[in-house]
C-alpha cells in the first residue's frame, strides 16, 4: 500500500478545515505500522480514505489490486441485531462462505479470544472488550490484506488490552502475509506492537517523524523498560512534541 | 414473583386516571351538577354496552370497522416500508420523492375521498383505497428514519466485505430499521383505524363511524359514548 500527497478536507459552512495535507507515506508488504500523533490530527480520516470510504481531494492511494482492505473502528464495529457467532463471520457472509463452513473456520478463533461458550449472546450483553475482541475476529476471518485498526482496543482495560495485543501479534506472526496498520494515540502500544512508527502533526496531518522499531519479537511488557526501547520512545515523543508545538502555535497562548 | 408484582403495579396505575374520571363523572351525574342528557352515567354506559353486545350490533360493527381497516392497512404498509426503504437507501430516489410526501402527508386524507369514489365508484374499493394512502404515507416516513438513523459505519463495513446490494438490504437496512417499521405499524395501524372510521362517518358505510352518526342524529348519547370508547381502545392497544 502506497499513499503520495494526499490532501482531504472539510466544508462546514463557510469555511474549510483541511484535515490532510500532502500525506506521503508506503507499507512494505507483511508490515506491522502503527501512526500516532495528537488527537485530531486526522488518524481517523486517513483510515477512511485508505480504506476507500472518503475518496482525497488530491493525492493517490494505492492499495495491492484485488485484496481486501478491512477497517476495525473505534467503536460500533459489531451489529447490535446480531450474536456473537453472527457477528464474527459477518465478514465471511458477506464473502458467500456458507454457514457450516462460516461456523468450523470461526470455532478456533473465538476460543483463542476467550468467547467460547458466547457464540449466542448479543453485543448488549458484552463487556467493550469482547465487543472489540469480536470486531477484531470478524476482520481476521475475512483474511485481509490489509488491516486498518483505528484504536480498536482504546476502551479496553489495560491487561485485557496486552492480552488481545498478544493473541493479535501472535496470530500476526502466524500469518505472516498481512500489512497492519494501527492508528493509536499510545506510544507503548505502538512500541509494543509495531515494526515501524509515524508520527503525524496536528491538523492538517502529515508525516513528521519516522521511527524504526527495530526490537527482536516476541516482545512483553518488561521490553518496554529497555535503554532501546526507551532511546525509541524519546525519538518519538520529539517528534510528537513537536507536533504538539505546532498545536502551541497554531492556538496562542490564552485561546 | 417480581415480574408479575411489577406489572400489577403499572396497570393499577394506568386504571387510575380512567377509574377517577368515571367516579367523578357518575357522581357528577348523582349530585345533577351534570346534564345526563349530555353525559350519560358510566353505570346506564355499561348497561347499554351490554345490550347492543347482546343485540350483536356492536361486535358486527367493530369487526366492520376493523377488517376495513387492516384490509386498507396491509397493502398500504407493505408499499409504504418498501418506499421508506428504497427512500433510505438511494439518493436519487430521496431527492426525486421527498418533497412530495412531505406534501402528501399532511394533506388531509379525507378530502381526497370524493375524488376516489369518483374514480374508483361509491363502493368499498375507495374507502380501502384511501385507508391505504394514509398507511402508506405515515409507514414511509417511519421506515424512512429507521433507515437513515443506521449508522453509516454498518453500511460501511458490509461494502467492505463485499456485500453486494440485496445482502446489504436483508443484513443491514431491513435489520436496522426494524425497531422503527414496529413503532410504524403500532402509529400507522392507530391511523387506518381513524381513517376507518372518518370514511364510515362520511359515507353512512357500516361500522363503528356510522353507529356513532346514527347515535347522535337520534339523541342517544349513551350509545354514543359506547362506541367512541370501543374506537379509543381499539386503539389504544
Amino acid at each position: 500500500m502506497r499513499c503520495e500527497g494526499l490532501g482531504v478536507s472539510f466544508a462546514s459552512g463557510a469555511q474549510r478545515t483541511h484535515a490532510l495535507h500532502e500525506l506521503t507515506f508506503a507499507t512494505h508488504p507483511g508490515e506491522f505500522l502503527s501512526i500516532v500523533g495528537p488527537s485530531g490530527c486526522g488518524k481517523t480520516t486517513l483510515l477512511r480514505v485508505l480504506a476507500g470510504f472518503i475518496q482525497p481531494e488530491c493525492g493517490i492511494v494505492e492499495r495491492p489490486e484485488g485484496r481486501r482492505t478491512i477497517l476495525i473502528r473505534q467503536e460500533g464495529s459489531v451489529f447490535p441485531w446480531l450474536n456473537v457467532l453472527e457477528n464474527a463471520t459477518f465478514g465471511l457472509e458477506m464473502m458467500g462462505v456458507g454457514r457450516g463452513e462460516r461456523e468450523r473456520r470461526a470455532r478456533p478463533y473465538l476460543e483463542r479470544f476467550g468467547l467460547a461458550g458466547r457464540e449466542k449472546d448479543y453485543p448488549a450483553q458484552l463487556s467493550v472488550g469482547m465487543k472489540q475482541r469480536v470486531a477484531v475476529i470478524q476482520a481476521l476471518l475475512a483474511d485481509p490484506e490489509l488491516l486498518l485498526m483505528d484504536e480498536p482496543l482504546a476502551g479496553l482495560d489495560s491487561q485485557t488490552r496486552w492480552a488481545v495485543h498478544g493473541e493479535l501479534l501472535e496470530l500476526w506472526e502466524q500469518q505472516g502475509h498481512r500489512t497492519i496498520v494501527l492508528v493509536t494515540h499510545d506510544v507503548d502500544e505502538a512500541l509494543l506492537l509495531s515494526d515501524r512508527v509515524l508520527v503525524l502533526s496536528r491538523q492538517p496531518g502529515r508525516v513528521v517523524g519516522e521511527v524504526e522499531v527495530s526490537l527482536p519479537r516476541p516482545r512483553g511488557m518488561s521490553d518496554l523498560l529497555t535503554p532501546e526501547t526507551l532511546a525509541l520512545k524519546r525519538r518519538i515523543l520529539t517528534h510528537l512534541g513537536f507536533a504538539m508545538k505546532e498545536l502551541a502555535l497554531a492556538f496562542p497562548s490564552g485561546a | 414473583m417480581p415480574f408479575q408484582a411489577e406489572l400489577r403495579k403499572s396497570l393499577a396505575l394506568a386504571l387510575l386516571l380512567p377509574a377517577l374520571v368515571l367516579l367523578g363523572w357518575e357522581a357528577g351525574v348523582r349530585l345533577a351538577v351534570l346534564d345526563p342528557i349530555f353525559f350519560p352515567p358510566p353505570s346506564t354506559l355499561i348497561r347499554t354496552a351490554l345490550r347492543l353486545s347482546a343485540s350483536g350490533d356492536l361486535p358486527r360493527a367493530t369487526a366492520a370497522t376493523l377488517t376495513r381497516a387492516l384490509l386498507g392497512f396491509l397493502p398500504g404498509a407493505l408499499v409504504g416500508i418498501a418506499l421508506g426503504i428504497a427512500l433510505g437507501v438511494s439518493v436519487i430516489c430521496r431527492r426525486m420523492l421527498e418533497p412530495s410526501m412531505a406534501g402528501f402527508y399532511s394533506m388531509p386524507k379525507l378530502a381526497l375521498l370524493p375524488i376516489f369514489m369518483l374514480i374508483l365508484g361509491a363502493g368499498e374499493t375507495a374507502r380501502l383505497a384511501l385507508i391505504a394512502l394514509g398507511t402508506m404515507l405515515a409507514m414511509t416516513i417511519h421506515v424512512f428514519d429507521g433507515v437513515r438513523a443506521i449508522d453509516v459505519g454498518y453500511v460501511e463495513m458490509a461494502r467492505n466485505y463485499g456485500a453486494t446490494p440485496w445482502m446489504l438490504l436483508r443484513k443491514v437496512h431491513l435489520p436496522g430499521a426494524l425497531p422503527q417499521i414496529f413503532t410504524g405499524t403500532r402509529v400507522t395501524f392507530g391511523r387506518a383505524l381513524v381513517i376507518s372510521i372518518s370514511v364510515e362517518l362520511v359515507t353512512g358505510s357500516p361500522g363503528l363511524g356510522n353507529m356513532i352518526w346514527l347515535a347522535s342524529q337520534t339523541f342517544s348519547t349513551e350509545r354514543l359514548y359506547v362506541r367512541v370508547w370501543l374506537r379509543s381502545g381499539c386503539w389504544g392497544c
